[in-house]
């Protein structure tokens, strides 16, 4: 990769990190809040599902709304806020640039938390819009434009000012999910939200648009750019192939408007066979990043960080077997069986946790240290192979048990001589495991809050004692 | 790919392929759809709800019932049971006309039988066959002056499941902003949940305590929608009725909250309750001639 090669000295590296320095750290860290809140969330979800009566006298906290409160949280808060630290931190490094504007970053990163804390309190609190993917109150979207306007701005003006001209795949695909991210959130937003909101059956579809667009194109793409960025980085080889790399990323961003809509007879013939046809593109793009990225790994040593190398892959095979199993899912045949099953958040687990999550803080733990230039903090269960071997066994559990029970739980119900009773029964051991999974999940998500808010405290303290001895060498 | 502005133009390009295709067409092809006169109930389909309903629906979006109840009814395919209504001038043909049409059907049919099955009407001759048979059956009949019909049965686990008379279709959704359709049947399916518990009572225990109603029920309690209060001499007469493991305990009462009784409502508002031009059923065709015309045929 261009950045390694380079022959910069070192100051000016130097001066590309700080610049970045505190944007980074504050974004980093309330990514990680939104983390930890969000696998809160879900895990009352979780014992709600078996326990009726926990909690039941309060109206913030009822299952349905907890359940999309942990989805926007994480999708907005943690994912996305990631993403940005991500992509700026691509942005500079592989073009070599000083970050521009980091107090509009700071502004707009804040505007981006108010709305976001407004949203899930207001989603809380009755303002449920029912829509996935976009279940805050609809007041939310246009701050949340604001905000990514103020953040996104910066990144395209550090973007012009890159030294590198050249872009390298990682870069496509970021700035394709960032770019990609505004239009879709003004679209779906205004089309169900305006005072003239689209009626009946297509909101539907335009919601399955947004949702197919934010997993596989605007996380999705995060989560690739990430994958292409650290397989090299780690295992000290190039990209096997920059053009497979330029097909599979056209592919998907053709075909991943309408993935994983499963037919149903309410909704028009087209769609469903529309969406069949876009998750079975996607997951043939997805076959081809995965064989480059195999061919990039062929022969490689251990590489300079063994058990990150083996989360990338294990992330990248979570991404790989999402996609396989959506398109699979959309075939008819296994669609009657799987549609309104919790295969379907399954689904979901796989790909926004265990590829896009797992990713993000990977990204994070190596990150963060080049920024600050202060190391982790290692030592006993909070060192980052335990958390995230914690994190990593936790989300590969739900996914499975949600895959699996769903399976079973939809074959149950497509059998009519079985009562309601048996269907639930069917699910609900492996509900009773889920919730297992999703304290390890939590438990990983307080530990890395916890490493990132001692990384930020420690930053903090440096950079005081440095204006202070800067203030003392002035006044001597 | 070198250059910022390719990438700038060709993200775009594809950005509002995906806009017109998945966005702009669907909203036109579908957002003109409007209500439509359904002859079986003489009146427009659907109506509008009225304000009461739609606070209950308020309530079931606030609440997010949709986690875990879809309101979609799906559909595997179509039988058909073929029914003879009048007999008719000529009884003699018509009875080997029945005789013909066992055998079409694969069946075997004695003179003896026939006639029985002309004795009492209506009578169903064939129960749950396919299309294609139920066409020809009628055909058989076509000039014997006797009076056949084909009901439209549709199938599917979710229809056995008596979750609905037919599958569920676009204009069912006409006025549902926002649409609460579902993705998950964590619970049963709701699209016709009115029709199928009547009891208010019912539903206020249940949505109180759901184990109160339904063993081993696992659908959370909602609680919040009742207030607890100490009887206040007269007992209200709007308190639940709740067997001794629910009671509130000595000297109270839980009385549904006006919350709760919109969100029956709402509940009971639900029905699937005619046929449309895209899901029949029950459908009656008296005369043969009209059996290819376009209302017995389902949209797909
Ligand atoms: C955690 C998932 C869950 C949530 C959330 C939920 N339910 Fe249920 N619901 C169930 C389950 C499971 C059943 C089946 C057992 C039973 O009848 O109690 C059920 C059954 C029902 C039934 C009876 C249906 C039938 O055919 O027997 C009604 C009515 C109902 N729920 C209404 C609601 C309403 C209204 C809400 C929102 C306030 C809601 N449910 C929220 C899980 C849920």
């Amino acid at each position: 990769m261009d950045e390694s090669s380079s022959s910069k000295p070192i100051s000016d590296w130097k001066d590309i990190d700080t610049s970045y320095r505190f944007p980074t750290l504050f974004l980093v860290a309330k990514a990680t809040g939104w983390l930890l809140i969000s696998t809160l969330f879900s895990l009352l979800a979780s014992i709600k599902m078996h326990s009726p009566e926990f909690l039941s006298n309060c109206s913030w906290v009822t299952y349905g709304v907890l359940v999309p409160a942990a989805r926007n949280a994480f999708i907005y808060g943690f994912a996305l806020q990631a993403g940005f630290a991500a992509m700026l931190w691509m942005t500079m490094r592989l073009g070599q640039v000083k970050l521009r504007g980091p107090g509009f970053i700071f502004i707009g990163m804040i505007l981006w938390n108010l709305a976001l804390v407004l949203g899930i309190l207001g989603l809380m609190g009755g303002g449920l819009s029912g829509y996935a993917f976009l279940d805050m109150p609809g007041f939310v979207y246009p701050m949340l434009f604001t905000a990514y306007a103020l953040i996104g701005g910066m990144a395209i003006l550090t973007f012009f000012k890159r030294q590198v001209r050249e872009l390298y795949p990682s870069q496509w695909f970021i700035y394709a999910s960032f770019y990609w991210f505004p239009w879709m959130l003004t679209i779906a937003s205004y089309a169900l939200f305006s005072s003239e909101p689209a009626r009946g059956i297509a909101q539907a579809l335009i919601n399955q648009w947004y949702v197919s667009g934010m997993t596989t194109i605007v996380l999705g793409f995060v989560g690739l750019a990430l994958v292409q960025y650290f397989i090299p980085k780690l295992s000290g080889r190039d990209l096997y192939s920059s053009h497979l790399s330029f097909f599979a990323f056209w592919m998907m961003l053709l075909f991943g408007g309408l993935t994983g809509l499963l037919e149903a007879q309410s909704l028009p013939a087209w769609a469903g066979v529309i969406s069949s046809v876009c998750s079975h593109f996607v997951s043939l793009a997805w076959v081809i990043v995965a064989y480059n990225l195999w061919k990039s790994l062929q022969g490689s040593g251990r590489g300079s960080d063994p058990f990150a190398l083996l989360l990338v892959r294990a992330a990248a095979l979570s991404g790989l077997v999402g996609a396989l199993l959506t398109a699979w899912g959309s075939r008819p045949a296994a669609a009657e069986v799987v549609q309104f099953s919790l295969f379907l958040p399954g689904l979901t687990w796989l790909q926004l946790f265990g590829f896009v999550g797992t990713l993000l803080l990977v990204s994070i733990y190596y990150f963060l240290p080049r920024v600050t230039e202060l190391p982790w903090k290692s030592g006993g269960l909070l060192s980052w192979k335990g958390v995230m071997t914690c994190y990593f066994s936790g989300v590969s559990l739900i996914s499975l048990v949600y895959l699996v029970g769903g399976w079973k739980q939809g074959k149950t119900l497509a059998d009519a001589s079985k009562s309601f009773a048996e269907v639930q029964a069917a699910a609900m051991t492996f509900i009773r495991i889920s919730t297992v999974g999703e304290l390890l999940v939590f438990v990983a998500a307080l530990m890395v809050c916890l490493k990132v808010t001692g990384m930020l405290i420690a930053q903090l303290r440096a950079y005081i004692q440095c204006c202070c001895s800067c203030k003392s060498e002035a006044t001597q | 790919m070198q250059k910022g502005y390719q990438l700038f133009f060709g993200i775009l390009a594809v950005m509002v392929i995906s806009w017109l295709g998945l966005v702009v067409f669907p909203t036109v092809q579908l957002g003109h759809q409007s209500t439509r006169q359904v002859k079986e109930i003489g009146r427009h389909y659907p109506s509008e709800p009225g304000s009461i309903v739609l606070n209950g629906r308020k309530i079931y979006q606030q609440a997010g019932c949709v986690a875990c109840h879809t309101q979609q009814v799906r559909q595997s395919g179509y039988a058909f049971d073929v029914v003879l209504n009048e007999v008719g001038d000529f009884p003699d043909s018509v009875k080997q006309i029945l005789v013909d049409a066992a055998k079409l059907a694969g069946k075997a049919l004695s003179g003896e039988e026939a006639s029985s099955q002309m004795a009492q009407l209506p009578s169903t001759l064939l129960e749950g066959v396919d299309r294609v048979t139920a066409e020809g059956v009628i055909r058989l009949f076509k000039d014997s002056g006797a009076k056949v019909a084909a009901n439209i049965l549709p199938l599917g686990p979710d229809i056995q499941r008596g979750w609905g008379p037919r599958q569920t279709v676009g204009l069912d959704y006409l006025y549902d902003q926002p649409l609460l359709m579902g993705q998950q049947r964590l619970g049963p399916d709701l699209a016709n949940v009115g029709a199928r518990l009547t009891d208010r009572d019912w539903h206020l225990k249940h949505l109180y305590h759901p184990r109160s109603v339904v063993d081993g029920s696992n659908m959370p309690a909602y609680t919040y929608l009742f207030s607890v209060q100490p009887i206040d001499g007269e007992p209200s007469p709007d308190a639940l009725e709740l067997s001794e493991a629910f009671s509130a305990g000595e000297g109270m009462e839980v009385v549904p909250k006006p919350e709760a009784h919109a969100l029956v409502d709402y509940l009971m508002s639900l029905r699937i309750e005619n046929p449309v031009f895209e899901a029949p059923y029950m459908f009656t065709q008296a005369d043969p001639s009209d059996i290819n015309n376009s209302e017995m045929q389902p949209a797909q």
